[in-house]
């Protein structure tokens, strides 16, 4: 019993890591392309308003 | 457009996360236990609430793959060889939670993590490591036609293990656990656990449709980035 929900426990925690750590990697580099498209567009003078409908 | 984009593809992460902790929190607290007599660690059971799901969720991820590469393969598709790269990389994801909890789950109700023997547990495992190759890959070869044409293939032909993975445990099954949604009779689970098995597949497939929205849109502002890099230099 005991070390059913010992097994249990670990199998989340793997797939909770996995999965929370790849959303989390998604989530960061999805924010930190914005932050570089934004700056090299508003030093190029595009509004990325006007970039993203072309 | 992008921002619009960008915030239903969080959303639906989002959405998707929370719903999977409450498929895990339905298995913990309502789901009942299974007969102890039957099985040597019956709480073990539980992992098949995300197993089942993740499992099901890297097949969708091995289509996109598969799907993915003939576009690039067969009609040089931009979007293809994206699709291609977004599903090898859920595959990996995906497929790495299914074979962690597996042999976690093995060990504790087999005794044995694995068992070289059962076709399903192989095939999977192949297929896992196909995804692993492709993302490894990726990251370490340079982007041309010929490279992506090579990945392209593998993409393609190593898809034939997904039906090949489904059907083995209704023609050759051995340790591996029969199917239990329409695999007969004496394979139906208890309603409760049922439903709370197929809320989980739900909430992974708003996961999925999440996390490759959100990767196909990395991918595109990696090449506007490149783009208005190359402006920037061109001007500087």
């Amino acid at each position: 019993m005991t070390s059913g929900t010992l097994f249990l426990a670990i199998a989340y925690v793997a797939m909770i890591g996995i999965i929370g750590g790849w959303t989390w990697k998604l989530l960061a580099r999805v924010g930190e392309l914005s932050d570089r498209l934004s700056a090299a567009e508003s030093t190029l003078g595009i509004n990325s308003q006007n970039a993203e409908e072309e | 457009m992008r921002r619009g984009v960008l915030t239903i593809a969080v959303a639906l992460t989002l959405l998707g996360l929370m719903l999977a902790a409450i498929t895990l929190w339905l298995g913990f607290t309502w789901a009942p236990g299974v007969n102890p007599d039957d099985w040597k660690a019956p709480e073990a059971y539980r992992i098949l609430f995300w197993h089942v799901p993740a499992a099901w969720a890297s097949f969708q991820a091995f289509t996109l793959l598969f799907i993915g590469s003939g576009a690039w393969f067969l009609k040089r598709l931009e979007w293809g060889w994206k699709l291609h790269v977004v599903g090898a990389q859920l595959g990996l994801v995906f497929g790495l939670c299914v074979i962690i909890s597996g042999p976690i789950w093995g060990t504790a109700e087999w005794g044995t993590p694995w068992d070289l023997t059962d076709v399903r547990l192989n095939t999977y495992a192949v297929l896992t490591s196909l995804s692993l190759f492709l993302v490894m890959g990726h990251q370490a070869q340079p982007d041309t036609e010929d490279t992506r044409d090579t990945f392209s293939s593998v993409g393609l032909f190593g898809f034939i293990l997904v039906p090949i993975t489904i059907i083995s445990i209704r023609i050759w099954q051995n340790r591996h656990p029969g199917p239990v949604i329409g695999g007969g009779e004496d394979s139906g689970l208890d309603p409760q656990i049922l439903m709370v098995l197929l809320f989980g597949l739900f909430s992974f497939q708003i996961l999925v449709a999440g996390q490759v929205m959100l990767r196909y849109l990395i991918g595109g502002l990696e090449d506007r980035l490149t783009e208005i890099q190359g402006k920037l230099d061109t001007r500087y």
